[in-house]
């Protein structure tokens, strides 16, 4: 059950990548990121009504805690901006490839408050083949 | 050039990842949530101000398709299922299964509806899963020598 629901978060990514894009396509980038981004306060403000979760109350909370929300902002502009431009598959296989360098960066300097997990020459094997895998759907 | 635009969504989506891990640490998963998308329409408001509120008039809101406004429901199916999963499964299925969720409706958008779907597409998505297998199992390895 639980590796159906792995599989059907990935579905629930592209089809959200999709739907933003051809909202985007619809009302701009900037109007159509506002409302992905209003829906989904709305829903999440229901849901919190509702059900009332247990809920942190800091409230001196470091600056960069609040960027999420903005980098949330950049990522459906781009990702509306490269879908149209390269399609979904590509889109979603070159964003892997950042992520899998970004956080091996992060966790080979330590940074953003992460432990320090010095990068493993074996990583060199995986992310080549990801890499050609990437080159493969330019190229191909 | 275009290219490099989705790595950087890469790097934007693992900055967004352990940022927000850390902010549930001290708000709560939902509130963290919440606040993610609060930032994330004030500051699209500010930027629709300033660069889009000429052409924003000229749309027809009221003959917007209502799937259009799909997105932010499959962002929280996103939320939900990986909470789900998080604790229950190990990383390295956390890492393969969506991506292969994300791979399939690609494959089949690209197709069905953008026409783009090439050969290249289906053996780079296929070397990509291989890498991310090879990935966990050295990771796995050098964890437990």
């Amino acid at each position: 059950m639980y590796y159906l629901f792995g599989l059907l978060s990935g579905v629930c990514v592209a089809f959200m990548l999709s739907f933003n894009n051809l909202l985007s396509e619809a009302v701009g980038i900037y109007t159509g990121s506002l409302i992905f981004h209003f829906i989904a306060f709305v829903l999440i403000s229901i849901y919190i009504a509702i059900r009332q979760p247990s809920i942190g109350t800091r409230n001196d909370l470091p600056f960069h805690y609040y960027l999420p929300g903005v980098a949330s902002v950049l990522t459906v502009m781009s990702s509306s901006i490269s879908i149209s431009a390269i399609g979904l598959t590509l889109t979603i296989g070159l964003s892997l490839f950042g992520q899998l360098v970004f956080s091996n960066i992060v966790d080979h300097f330590g940074l953003l408050g992460m432990e320090k997990r010095p990068f493993h020459p074996n990583k060199i094997v995986g992310l080549s083949i990801i890499f050609t895998g990437v080159l493969a759907m330019i190229y191909l | 050039m275009i290219y490099v635009l989705p790595f950087f969504i890469g790097v934007l989506i693992v900055f967004s990842a352990i940022t927000n891990g850390q902010l549930a640490q001290e708000v709560g998963i939902p509130k963290g949530i919440q606040m993610n998308f609060f930032f994330g329409s004030l500051s699209a408001f500010v930027l629709t101000l300033a660069f889009e509120v000429q052409s924003v008039r000229a749309v027809s809101f009221t003959t917007l398709p209502i799937i259009f406004l799909c997105g932010s429901f499959f962002a929280m199916g996103v939320l939900f299922f990986m909470n789900t999963i998080v604790p229950k499964i190990s990383a390295f299925y956390i890492v393969l299964l969506p991506f292969v969720g994300q791979m399939l409706v690609s494959g089949c958008i690209d197709y069905f509806y953008l026409n783009i779907l090439s050969r290249g597409k289906i053996i780079g998505a296929i070397l990509i899963l291989i890498g991310i297998m090879c990935n966990a199992i050295l990771e796995r390895a050098s964890v437990t020598s």
